[in-house]
């Protein structure tokens, strides 16, 4: 420190030292502040002051006391005589120790002793006892007493009687402490500013916010900071709205409004945030302003949330089909939906209010109004059917509902009413009775008995022909279940269970049932019953309908004609036993006769070589001398006796073939005709020319049959070859549906049936008559007289065919040769097999 | 000048603050220190003009502070600015004196 600063230095102490005597000299000072103390100073009008302390202590309420240093009461005023109890003469020159309790008598002594140093002691708070014991808690304040000299001769006790004080101060505390909490539970953030703006208090939101708002320790916003330099400074950084919020409580600092609101947007990182900021002038006495900020994000949301609502509400109620409107709790309509002014052609200006009855038939208006205002009297839901007039003049029903919205209270603040328009539901309706109706109709006449269960197995139907089936009429049988009257044959009565079960379970839906019911008289009928049953989407049933078909006459047809069928099945059965006598004795007879036939053509034999020999040995004996006629009649008797020879050789035969079972098995034809042909002399090639025209197939048939057939056919076409000429054949096959053209018609065949083939035997001979053609296949009939034959060959060849299962016939002109065709069964592998188990 | 440097950077927050810091150093409710009270009042309102901040200092609660700036007797205003301090002891009903003190012009009385 430079010298001069020095000099400048002490010349302030100067200054300050001077300051301090001016201030005593001019009686200015109350008090000396010592190094450890501090003495209050009262030097002015000591004596005035005197005299007055006398009158003050007398008059006192508080207890003023005074004691000499030996601990004796040296004066005793009015007060200490009212709080403690004594008179004066009671206790002066006593010792002070009988108003002060026991225990606190050492610290009593410690006080005093200050005192007596020449301490003032203020604000001291003690217990005193008064005179009946009670405990009194005073305030105390002690001084020492001196003498003119400045001698301590004593000490005066001033004590305040503060049991009222110490029950204020705890209520007091009980209640600062209940508005702290009070206001520290508040959501509001609540700050306190004296005049000039400095915060004075605030409550802990306040703080909590600041805190987790960037100001950690909250020391930007905290007391004693001047809240109008904080929005100062930020108006200064741009921010408009605290500008506003300076503004506002400026004025409100200077009276100029009581009130001031402000609503500003306070973003965190996680969310938007909206706060109210409210300054309000507190009460006189305590001026400044309180300021609040309420977090209304919540509030701000619900406003938001409530306009998109009204906004859905009004886009869904435009967009309903019904007519909608809102009106005030009065009636008074105020709102309408689009469908309304759409139907009705009118605009809101001619709705608004009541103008809603100009859409109304006049007519029917008053009673509607009628009922109308008694609604909104009561305050009850509404709802009744009128006409309203649409855009096109014409008038359709509505159905007009209308309910009140009302509040916590229960009173209406909105009406809320629909128009449903029901004039098409109201024709369906009508179209649906006429068609109850007609159905009604029909299943009363039906021929079917319409019989219906309801969800509890109870008849709920019981139609004109369920009445006339089984006798009950419907009044004795609805409501009834199929158990409680005599209705079901107790022989059926388990399957008619069954089929209940099935149909109320759903697990039979759809059923026919036949079954016996018993008639109101106690008979019985036999019913086919179609049965189906209905249930709903939980599969519970809703009702089973029958429909009911008597036929009982025709089951008892039926039976008659089982019966009539068994009878007759007994007689012909009968029938076929006495076919099969008779026929057994006919195969005999026929047996008989054929072995006498027989043995006949056999006999017959031996007296024929007689006269063959006879009539040749009397030729060679007697030649030369018998005269040409006579030759001429041995010639006779020998050609007559070869034709009889012939005759019975064939006959044999023929009788061969009818009698003898033929078995058969494949058959190759292609083998079998050329063994034939090799066989007979007339057939070979310088006799006849035989063709073979392709490959023969393989037939099922008999051998020897067969043999015997072709044969037959064969030499046939060469016997009846034309004079002069060497006879030519063709032999060949084709397939029986090539045969189709034949004069013959196909016989139906079974499918099972092997195919047949055809075999052609054709011949460029002298042929057959038309008229003969059908006649030459019959036992001894001939087309011709002029050669040689008995009339038996082809009736063998008819008779062997016959038997192996085909068919005969002839192609023929008279003169242009004859084509004979045989049809055979072809041999397939199986058809073989089946044939020969035959 | 230790307190007047560490005063003058905590009221002095930001532009149009308080010029002046002042401490008032009272006894309880004495007569001058009441007194001194009021002129105090009288004069931040009327000729302050708010420029200051006060701090109200009651020896009998502390009277350590009041050491510490040697104000040995009460009432006393210690004001403080621009890193002056200067010390008026009395009841102020002299406001002359109190101008003069914290370098203001005054109308001589």
């Amino acid at each position: 420190m430079s010298e001069q600063e020095r000099i400048r230095e002490l010349e302030a102490q100067l200054a300050h030292a001077e300051g301090i005597i001016q201030a005593l000299r001019d009686h200015e000072v109350d008090a000396i502040v010592g190094k450890e103390n501090v003495f209050l100073v009262r030097l002015r009008q000591a004596e005035e002051k005197r005299a007055m302390l006398a009158a003050i202590v007398e008059s006192s309420e508080d207890s003023i006391i005074s004691r000499d240093v030996n601990g004796k009461v040296t004066s005793w005023n009015v007060g200490a005589q009212r709080i403690f109890g004594y008179r004066p003469d009671e206790v002066i020159g006593q010792p002070i120790t009988r108003i002060i309790p026991s225990e606190l008598q050492a610290e009593e002594a410690t006080i005093l002793e200050r005192v007596l140093r020449g301490e003032s002691i203020t604000h001291y708070e003690t217990v005193w006892l008064a005179w009946d014991g009670r405990r009194i808690p005073v305030s105390l304040a002690m001084s020492p007493i001196r003498d003119a000299t400045g001698a301590i001769i004593g000490a005066s006790k001033v004590a305040r009687d503060i049991t009222e004080r110490k029950q204020a101060e705890a209520a007091l505390r009980a209640s600062e402490q209940f508005n702290l909490a009070l206001l520290n539970s508040l959501p509001a953030h609540i700050a306190v500013l004296d005049a000039e703006g400095t915060i004075l208090g605030v409550n802990e939101p306040w703080l909590r916010f600041a805190r987790e708002n960037g100001d950690p320790a909250a020391g930007r916003v905290s007391i004693g900071v001047k809240y109008l330099d904080i929005c100062r400074r930020a108006m200064q950084a741009g921010d408009v709205l605290a500008g506003q919020a300076l503004t506002g409580l400026e004025a409100l600092l200077r009276g100029e409004q009581n009130h001031f609101d402000l609503e500003y947007p306070c973003d965190s990182p996680e969310q938007a945030r909206w706060f109210l900021m409210q300054a309000v002038k507190p009460p006189p006495a305590v001026g400044g302003a309180v300021v609040t900020h309420f977090d209304i994000t919540g509030q701000k949301h619900a406003d938001e949330a409530l306009r998109e609502s009204e906004q859905r509400f009004r886009t869904m109620a435009d967009a309903m089909p019904q007519l909608a409107w809102m009106g005030h709790a009065d009636g008074y309509i105020h709102w309408y939906n689009r469908r309304w002014y759409e139907y009705t052609g009118t605009t809101p200006q001619q709705m608004e209010g009541w103008g809603w009855q100009s859409v109304h038939d006049p007519l029917l208006l008053p009673g509607m109004m009628e009922r109308w205002k008694a609604a909104i009297a009561s305050a009850e839901t509404f709802e009744m059917e009128f006409p309203l007039r649409g855009a096109d003049g014409q008038y359709r029903r509505f159905l007009t509902r209308s309910i009140p919205l009302k509040d916590d209270q229960g009173r209406v603040t909105q009406w809320f009413g629909t128009n449903t328009d029901v004039e098409e539901s109201k024709r369906a309706e009508a179209a649906l009775h006429e068609l109850t109706q007609r159905l009604t109709y029909h299943v009363d006449n039906s021929p079917l008995a319409v019989i219906e269960w309801g969800p509890d197995m109870r008849l709920t139907r019981w139609s004109g022909e369920a009445e006339r089936i089984f006798g009950w009429k419907a009044e004795e049988v609805l409501g009834k279940r199929m158990e409680d009257f005599r209705w079901i044959y107790t022989e059926d009565s388990p399957g008619v269970l069954g089929v209940s079960a099935g149909l109320q379970d759903g697990t039979t839906p759809r059923r026919l049932s036949l079954n016996r019911n018993y008639r109101k008289d106690g008979s019985v009928a036999h019913c086919e019953w179609y049965n189906s049953s209905l249930l709903d989407g939980s599969g519970k049933l809703r009702s089973i309908l029958s429909l009911v078909l008597d036929v009982t006459e025709r089951m008892e047809a039926e039976r008659a004609l089982q019966e009539a069928q068994v009878k007759l099945q007994a007689h012909a059965a009968e029938l076929e036993t006495t076919v099969a006598r008779r026929t057994a004795k006919l195969q005999e007879t026929i047996s008989d006769l054929e072995h006498f036939s027989y043995a006949i053509t056999h006999d017959m034999r031996a007296p024929l070589r007689a006269m063959q020999g006879f009539a040749s040995m009397l030729e060679e004996e007697c030649g030369e001398v018998l005269t040409p006629p006579s030759r001429e009649h041995i010639r006779r008797i020998k050609t007559a006796a070869v034709r009889l020879d012939w005759l019975i050789t064939d006959s044999l035969n023929y009788g061969k073939v009818v009698r003898n079972q033929v078995t058969f098995e494949p058959v190759n034809l292609g083998k079998l005709i050329p063994e034939i042909v090799e066989t007979y002399p007339n057939l070979q090639p310088d006799e006849a020319d035989i063709e073979t025209a392709g490959p023969l197939p393989v037939v099922l048939g008999n051998p020897a049959a067969l043999t015997q057939c072709f044969s037959n056919l064969l030499i046939n076409a060469v016997k009846f070859a034309k004079a002069g000429t060497k006879p030519r054949i063709r032999i060949r096959a084709e397939g029986a549906k090539q045969a189709a053209g034949s004069r013959e018609p196909e016989p139906a065949r079974g499918n099972q049936e092997p195919p047949l083939v055809r075999i052609w035997v054709e011949d460029d001979g002298i042929g057959i008559a038309q008229e003969c053609q059908e006649r030459i296949f019959r036992l001894f009939q001939r087309a011709t007289a002029t050669h040689e034959g008995t009339g038996i060959g082809l009736a063998i060849v008819r008779k062997v065919v016959e038997r192996m299962g085909g068919r005969v016939g002839v192609e023929s002109q008279e003169g242009q040769g004859s084509r004979f065709w045989v049809e055979l069964r072809a041999a397939g592998e199986q058809k073989a097999e089946s044939r020969n188990q035959q | 000048m230790k307190p007047g440097g560490k005063g003058s950077k905590a009221s002095a927050p930001a532009k149009g603050a308080a010029r002046y810091r002042l401490q008032l150093f009272v006894a309880g409710n004495e007569p001058n220190s009441q007194l001194a009270r009021e002129n105090l009042k009288r004069l931040i309102t009327g000729v302050l003009k708010d420029n200051c901040q006060l701090e109200i200092v009651d020896v009998l609660k502390d009277f350590k502070t009041a050491l510490a700036l040697n104000v040995l007797v009460t009432p006393a205003l210690v004001a403080e600015w621009s890193g002056t301090r200067v010390t008026v002891f009395g009841t102020l009903t002299d406001t002359h004196k109190v101008l003069t003190a914290l370098r203001l012009p005054s109308n001589p009385p």
